[in-house]
């Protein structure tokens, strides 16, 4: 066995033998570098600066009340119905998003979908809408379909759709093909054996996803209300036009409780479901 | 053995328990929302639909080949900026959570701090990007930096959660061992806690990359962020040039695409619970 007499010995004689930790402290600081590196690069190709937003807080704090305060409540009576409205778009795009994903999932599951054609046609689509952002599907929409409702309910909707074909169809794969092939076996026809075997087992996942897409399309309403029309974030838009920030930052206070309630109602029912 | 019946005289073959009764009283609840808002409350012009100027628009859509080159390397040098912004967003964003989800997780630091540090970021991530945006544009005029900032807190919130949430699943007898050698909080932290979570962290920062690049998208019609792909998509779409929408939209949809595909490859290493 060959032994050092000190830890310089050692390391002149193999200059890399540093240990465990100092290799991994080592690896650490270097893949950190190289980030900050690229993130400097990039911070100067696009003209970001950190310094200036702590070295100008104090001015923009005060131009910030200003604007913004103290909050205007003379509309609440129009906010709370264009909140109301936002409520039931997120709820009835998210009902029929998830709707027509389940079925999009059953096409395109490797369990459930039994026509390649369709398999690949739906997938393809539902990977088109799902990686177009929403203010762009609203953008792009507004030609056709005309600013308001209906747009937006469209444009949450592809939301929903694009984002729970993609959970649906990783959930029904990950159902149990036990029941379904003891159902083939006793030669029952494909709607029995999704209905009998696949439906109940994946409906308290779905209707908790479900609760979370109506969760997140309220999230989204603002921006899609603002480009699309239709909800509270057409109010917010409006008021950002015409800059009035004070009627603004009311209509954002009760955005913000609206969205934590849901977030907690949605938290707690997805608890006693699941 | 008595068999239970339902009101029918059918036999009920499985009892039913409350999360049944939910599930059901759920889905007719949002199926009569549903029906109730369509039919109802939404009044749609269906004359204001033009399937014509939709194809019309569709057929200017996909005419890439009218797109200046000169045009096509500019979008792509915004599509670059775009990215760039996102990127700098999850940096940022994942620096910070990474501090504060440590404060926030449950067995690093007092039931106290960690209630603390998760109430202020759930009620920052209820306040939606958007309005963060416009927050920081009301007090630092609109520049790409504000921008970034702005969308910068939305994704801090969003680390704080799932960070946290990833550091309370380290094994417990790993964090225990360690302090009964005597280690202290940032040798725990540094030794155990992060390395076994460090997977997840990964995955967490790859997904909210997915999301940030599609936030800086649309920040720009929103907002009107300079030298974004989304301001130029909705300035082509306002002055009607189509061939340069469809070609931004195509760019949007490649580079969301292939992010997606090394997320899901990131993903299925370390499965990370629904989200």
């Amino acid at each position: 066995m060959i032994s050092y007499k000190s830890k310089s010995e050692l390391l002149a004689k193999h200059p890399f033998a540093l240990n465990f930790f100092k290799k991994r402290l080592l690896r650490f600081l270097l893949i950190t570098a190289g980030i900050l590196a690229l993130a400097s690069v990039g911070a100067r190709l696009v003209g970001f600066q950190i310094l200036p937003i702590f070295l100008k807080l104090p001015q923009a704090l005060t131009r910030f009340f200003k604007l913004y305060l103290p909050p205007d409540f003379s509309e609440v009576s129009k906010l709370f119905e264009q909140l109301w409205l936002t409520v039931l778009l997120a709820v009835c795009s998210a009902t029929v998003g998830v709707i027509l994903a389940y079925f999009s999932a059953l096409a395109i599951s490797k369990t459930t979908g039994k026509i390649p054609v369709l398999r690949i046609g739906i997938r393809f689509l539902a990977t088109l809408i799902r990686n177009i952002p929403s203010a762009i599907w609203a953008i792009t929409l507004l030609m056709a379909f005309w600013f308001g409702e209906f747009l937006a309910f469209i444009v949450m909707a592809l939301g929903t759709y694009g984002f729970m074909t993609r959970v649906f169809s990783d959930m029904i794969d990950e159902t149990n093909t036990n029941s379904i092939e003891a159902l083939e076996a006793t030669g029952a026809s494909y709607w029995q054996i999704i209905a009998q075997a696949v439906f109940p087992e994946t409906l308290p996942v779905a209707v908790s996803w479900a609760l979370y897409a109506v969760e997140s399309n309220i999230r989204s309403s603002t921006i899609i209300g603002m480009l699309a029309g239709g909800g509270v974030g057409y109010l917010i838009g409006i008021y950002k036009h015409f800059r009035k920030f004070e009627l603004l930052f009311t209509a954002v206070i009760f955005v913000v409780i609206t969205i934590l309630v849901a977030d907690q109602v949605s938290t707690q029912i997805r608890k006693r479901i699941l | 053995m008595r068999v239970a019946r339902n009101v029918f005289g059918k036999p009920k073959l499985k009892e039913r328990t409350t999360s049944d009764i939910l599930i059901r009283l759920l889905v007719i609840t949002f199926l009569a929302v549903s029906a109730y808002t369509l039919f109802i409350r939404m009044e749609y012009k269906w004359d204001l639909f033009s399937a014509q100027t939709g194809l019309k628009f569709l057929a200017r859509f996909i005419r890439f080949d009218q797109v200046p080159p000169k045009m096509m390397l500019d979008m792509v040098g915004r599509l670059l900026n775009t990215i760039i912004l996102g990127v700098l967003t999850t940096l940022i964003g994942a620096f910070v959570g990474l501090v504060f989800g440590l404060l926030g997780a449950r067995n690093l630091t007092n039931p106290k701090v960690s209630n603390v540090v998760k109430g202020i970021a759930s009620f920052v991530r209820a306040v939606p990007t958007i309005i963060w945006v416009l927050i920081f544009v009301a007090g630092y005029g609109l520049t790409a930096t504000t921008a970034v900032v702005g969308m910068a807190f939305h994704s801090f919130a969003f680390f704080v959660k799932s960070y946290a949430e990833s550091f309370e699943e380290v094994d417990r007898g790993t964090i225990e061992a360690l302090k009964a050698t005597g280690a202290n909080w940032f040798q725990i932290v540094f030794g155990a806690v992060i390395p076994s979570a460090l997977t997840k962290l990964i995955s967490w920062i790859a997904l909210r990359s997915e999301i940030n690049f599609t936030v800086a998208v649309v920040i720009g019609p929103a907002v009107g962020v300079p030298g974004t792909i989304g301001t130029m998509i909705n300035n082509a779409a306002r002055a009607g040039n189509y061939e340069v929408q469809g070609f931004g939209i195509i760019l949007v949809f490649i580079t969301a695409f292939l992010m997606e595909i090394v997320v899901t490859r990131l993903r299925q290493n370390s499965i990370v619970s629904n989200h």
